[in-house]
């Protein structure tokens, strides 16, 4: 049995960065529940604590934050589905009708934003908004849309060049795709990691 | 609560400012939120000035008239150069409506203020001017500035009489079909106005002598006027020895301060303000060096008020209106008691805040209210602890308990008990969630002085602080009577009300020296009567002197029937 690509290996590790920041998301959960439980004298429903630790982080953070989360799913989409370098029986590629033509790319990345980019546009930044995001955190997150453009133009680059591959330029979008990911998520786990020294 | 917080005065404008940072992302090319700003605790707020050139030189507030947020209003905004009223003014009394930055005087603002509640003529002059405002100045303010920001504008008063209208609105709405009544909820407008507007109003001004120190009464009366319910609340910071920024001396700033709290601490129950929360400039100075740091850390130290994240369970106590009743709480044994003890003459409150925060890993409860209060027994380690006004916590009546972190009830009652020796009936806990990332406290004390001979000569307790303003300003006013009468734009009727206020038996000078025996012999409050300067007669008659001193209720009104009478007696000229 052949070992498994290098880039499955790094799909590997960016899944685990996606479970880190779940399990952290749950982890807080569980901890502010069991602070507060412990102190509040009463039993505390889930929805209380929910309108308890609300709060707006505005609507300019909202923004960017739905665009940065839509954006990472087609970044992903791009780098690993564009052509049949990694999976070769599932890829853009294999769809020639919309590959062709001239608004394809455009095409894919809308039905990805439309379908998944939705449903992560409804849930995330609710979730987010169970979290204290400092102004420096906000600020950082400025940076996600800026790094999955770039990660959006290797993978377009390297579908035109196709057959051809550059390496140099799969890797660039990766790294910039899973820093965008680590700051997307970074309330989550600076939240959990608070949690977890009191 | 979510206060509309009004800075006011050059001061209160940089106090007001942190409060107002916005904590949105600045996309510096859009700016999705228009121009909501998104602050701490969703407060609002306005900054009120009058030295035009100020607000030129500044960048922070926009014209709030043009709709800009955060926004100034400059008080004289509504008056005309060639307006009738102001000449009225100019040449009966010799006072500017339109006085750039006033005059570093607080009787000079007070005059003005007061004339428009007197003057029969400037009344209808004004009214017919201004279009039936009393005050061009104050009622300009409140109506153009601050109440558009609160829950009032939209209809969401507390008063009986709009509750009245807003109930009858409802019911004749036409409620929605059964069947939709799964997918739709009803959408009531002024409800979702409501929550973005502010429920209660917090002054934030310096008692310097300044603009701020000079309008911090009039308009709160005013405002109190309209809205007997609304809860209003006042921070004042008493501003250091010494020189100040502005170069001006010490003791015109005290006289000027304590003409200001003297007004604010003797307007009683439902004429005034609710609560003065006070600080001393001289405390934060000594630990924080310079003004922008100074603001850094007022706005660091009401967060706990602010915090809008409420333990779940307990959300009601956190209403504006919920807070005032705790602020002007007795003891009330029944609801009915306490509204009837409100009726009574009581004075505002003095709130002195003590805060302290911590690393959540680091110290317990005990080393939090520590760090606010102080230990046990240092009542002189001023400023190494958290209080932000000299004060002695054991002789607080009660205590307002804001607390971020995760602690129990009963647990940061006893904590407070051991400090301050209050019974658990007179501490209030306002428990919040925080940021997880430090645990922070703020106490407001409830007039922690009085009950002792001599405190005044202990340095650290509230008495020393204002046994040594008050013992200034009477130097000064005994020092400097041409400087005080003699100012130029006075006319000479102004300068003759201005000499019985100051100079005259039952004077400011007079009552001022009663307080000051009051605080050497540990009486509470040591400020005991409003004074006006174009008022009733500036005298303090026997009438008064017997309701200062008694204690009786029933003995209390029938002084205060004798005073009534006696004033209708003056009135219609029987006595004088």
């Amino acid at each position: 049995m052949s070992p498994p690509r290098y880039e499955i290996l790094l799909l590997i590790a960016m899944l685990i960065v996606l479970i880190l920041g779940i399990i952290s998301h749950v982890g807080y959960w569980i901890r502010i529940n069991s602070h507060i439980s412990k102190t509040a004298g009463i039993d505390v429903g889930k929805q209380d604590l929910r309108k308890a630790l609300h709060m707006h982080h505005g609507s300019n953070f909202n923004t960017i934050y739905i665009t940065s989360w839509s954006l990472l799913l087609v970044a992903f989409i791009y780098l690993y589905f564009m052509t049949p370098q990694i999976f070769s029986d599932l890829n853009y590629f294999r769809v020639p009708n919309i590959a062709s033509g001239s608004f394809g790319l455009a095409a894919l990345g809308a039905a990805v934003i439309l379908i998944p980019g939705s449903l992560a546009a409804l849930f995330i930044p609710r979730a987010c908004s169970y979290y204290t995001v400092t102004r420096r955190m906000k600020r950082m997150s400025l940076l996600a849309p800026v790094l999955l453009i770039i990660s959006i133009f290797c993978s377009i680059n390297l579908g035109s060049i196709y057959p051809t591959i550059d390496s140099f330029y799969w890797n660039l979008g990766f790294v910039t795709l899973i820093l965008a990911l680590v700051i997307l998520l970074a309330p989550f786990i600076m939240g959990f990691a608070e949690e977890m020294r009191m | 609560m979510k206060p509309c917080i009004v800075g006011i005065g050059g001061a209160g404008g940089s106090m007001l400012e942190p409060f107002l940072q916005n904590l949105d992302l600045d996309l510096m090319i859009h700016d999705f939120a228009g121009n909501d700003r998104l602050t701490y605790g969703d407060v609002k707020g306005i900054w009120v000035e009058s030295q035009t050139a100020d607000v030129e030189k500044q960048h922070y507030y926009g014209n709030s008239i043009k709709g800009q947020n955060p926004g100034y209003l400059i008080c004289h905004g509504g008056v005309k150069d060639d307006s009738l009223t102001r000449t009225h003014v100019m040449k009966t009394y010799g006072f500017d409506l339109k006085a750039p930055g006033y005059d570093r005087r607080a009787e000079y603002l007070k005059g003005l203020f007061e004339i428009f509640e007197l003057d029969e003529n400037l009344k209808r002059l004004c009214s017919d001017e201004f279009g039936g405002y009393d005050n061009p100045l104050s009622d300009y303010m409140w109506k153009i500035g601050i109440r558009p920001l609160t829950i009032i504008s939209t209809g969401g008063s507390t008063s009986v009489k709009d509750e009245t209208v807003s109930s009858a609105k409802s019911k004749r709405s036409k409620p929605l079909p059964e069947l939709l009544r799964c997918f739709l909820k009803p959408r009531n407008l002024n409800s979702d106005q409501n929550t973005k507007r502010c429920d209660c109003i917090l002054f934030l001004t310096s008692l310097g002598g300044g603009t701020g120190t000079g309008f911090i009464n009039p308009i709160s009366s005013a405002v109190r006027s309209d809205e007997k319910v609304f809860p209003i609340f006042a921070l004042g910071m008493l501003t250091e020895k010494g020189e100040d920024g502005r170069h001006t001396q010490e003791n015109v700033r005290d006289l000027a301060a304590v003409i200001a709290l003297y007004d604010l601490l003797t307007k009683e129950s439902g004429k005034g303000i609710d609560g003065l929360i006070l600080m001393d400039g001289q405390i934060l100075k000594e630990r924080f060096g310079h003004y922008s740091a100074m603001d850094g850390k007022i706005y660091e130290a009401m967060k706990p008020l602010l915090d809008i994240k409420n333990y779940p369970g307990d959300e009601q106590q956190y209403e504006a209106q919920a807070l005032r009743s705790a602020v002007w709480d007795t003891d009330a044994k029944n609801p009915m008691e306490q509204e009837e003890a409100i009726q009574k003459r009581l004075f505002p409150p003095v709130l002195i805040p003590c805060y302290y925060t911590q690393p959540d890993w680091i110290g317990d409860l005990k080393t939090l209210v520590e760090g606010a209060l102080g230990k046990k027994g240092h009542v002189s380690s001023l400023g190494l602890d958290g209080r932000l006004f000299p004060c002695d916590p054991e002789k607080a009546e009660r205590a307002l308990v804001f607390i971020r972190g995760f602690f129990e009830l009963t647990e940061i009652k006893k904590a407070v008990m051991d400090r301050t020796g209050l019974s658990e009936g007179k501490i209030k806990v306002y428990r919040k969630l925080g940021d997880s990332r430090s645990e922070d406290v703020l106490i407001l004390l409830r007039n922690p002085y009085g009950g002792e001979t001599g405190a005044h000569k202990c340095k650290g307790t509230l008495e020393w602080r204002f046994h040594d303003i008050i013992a200034e300003s009477i130097k000064y006013i005994e020092k400097n009577e041409m400087n005080i009468l003699g100012y130029q734009g006075y006319t000479q009727l102004t300068k003759d009300y201005m000499g019985k206020y100051f100079y005259q038996s039952g004077g400011i000078k007079d009552l001022l020296s009663k307080s000051l025996k009051y605080i050497e012999s540990g009486r509470k409050p040591f400020f005991c009567r409003e004074l006006r300067i174009f008022g009733e007669s500036a005298k303090l008659s026997q009438v008064e002197e017997q309701i200062m001193v008694s204690t009786n209720l029933e003995e209390q009104i029938t002084c205060i029937s004798r005073r009534e009478a006696e004033r209708l007696l003056m009135e219609k000229g029987i006595i004088h």
